[in-house]
């Protein structure tokens, strides 16, 4: 069961059941971070606003919220430009 | 007055006065380590700032992750953080539904996003989709 509102927002501790490999994220309910203000629009709680500040992104899934720390480092991979990549293939997928 | 077509005939082009929009090569560009383009992205971005990325660039990007076997969560993060991304809701819940929950298809994992960010149900005969912990309804 992931934590209730009463989270500190300080640290992004790892939600049990979130297998993340050297990424740290969070996952909370829906209703912890988000609410609707008096004019009917969704809005974020400000202690979570801070935590998107940090680098964080936030993913709304089945199970809740999700913040995860986003990687500043770029991708290693080996996948070639799409311009060696045949259109048409691409629309096949 | 709009500018008339460089090419002589048919219809007058429009001025430009939107914001500029980047195709998935300058998207690559940049959040790859290594890329042919990457240098000429960088010195771009540099010079014009980051371009607007399209909700339709950004449903190419989930099938070129599929297609490479690539993470499909990390690129959509990185991708957000760094341009300013139509959707970037609808798709970093796509990316999740694809690497997390084992939607294979990059369409069907934005519709199942798509309705769980609107609060409602995918109407569908698919199976999986059913099966799936995504709000939907069969038909």
């Amino acid at each position: 069961m992931p934590p209730g509102p009463s989270f500190s927002p300080k640290f992004p501790k790892s939600g049990a059941n979130i297998k993340d490999a050297g990424q740290r994220s969070l996952l909370m309910p829906a209703e912890a971070v988000e609410h609707l203000d008096a004019r009917g629009r969704v809005t974020v709680k400000a202690a979570f606003r801070d935590r998107l500040k940090d680098g964080y992104v936030q993913i709304l899934t089945p199970d809740g919220v999700l913040f995860r720390r986003v990687s500043t480092t770029p991708l290693r991979t080996k996948a070639p430009a799409l311009d060696d990549v045949d259109g048409e293939a691409m629309a096949d997928l | 007055m709009p500018d008339a077509a460089p090419h002589g005939g048919g219809l007058p082009v429009p001025s430009v006065d939107g914001p500029d929009l980047a195709d998935l090569n300058l998207v690559l560009a940049h959040l790859k380590q290594a890329d042919a383009l990457k240098a000429r992205a960088e010195k771009h971005l540099r010079a014009a700032g980051a371009p607007l990325v399209t909700f339709a660039v950004g449903i190419e990007l989930l099938l070129w992750c599929r297609k490479h076997s690539l993470s499909p969560l990390d690129f959509v993060e990185r991708c957000v953080t760094t341009f300013e991304v139509e959707g970037s809701d609808v798709l970093l819940a796509a990316a999740y539904a694809m690497e997390r929950d084992g939607i294979a298809s990059p369409f069907d994992a934005v519709h199942l996003a798509e309705a769980m960010h609107r609060r409602a149900r995918l109407v569908t005969a698919d199976d999986r989709l059913l099966r799936s912990k995504y709000p939907t309804l069969a038909y």
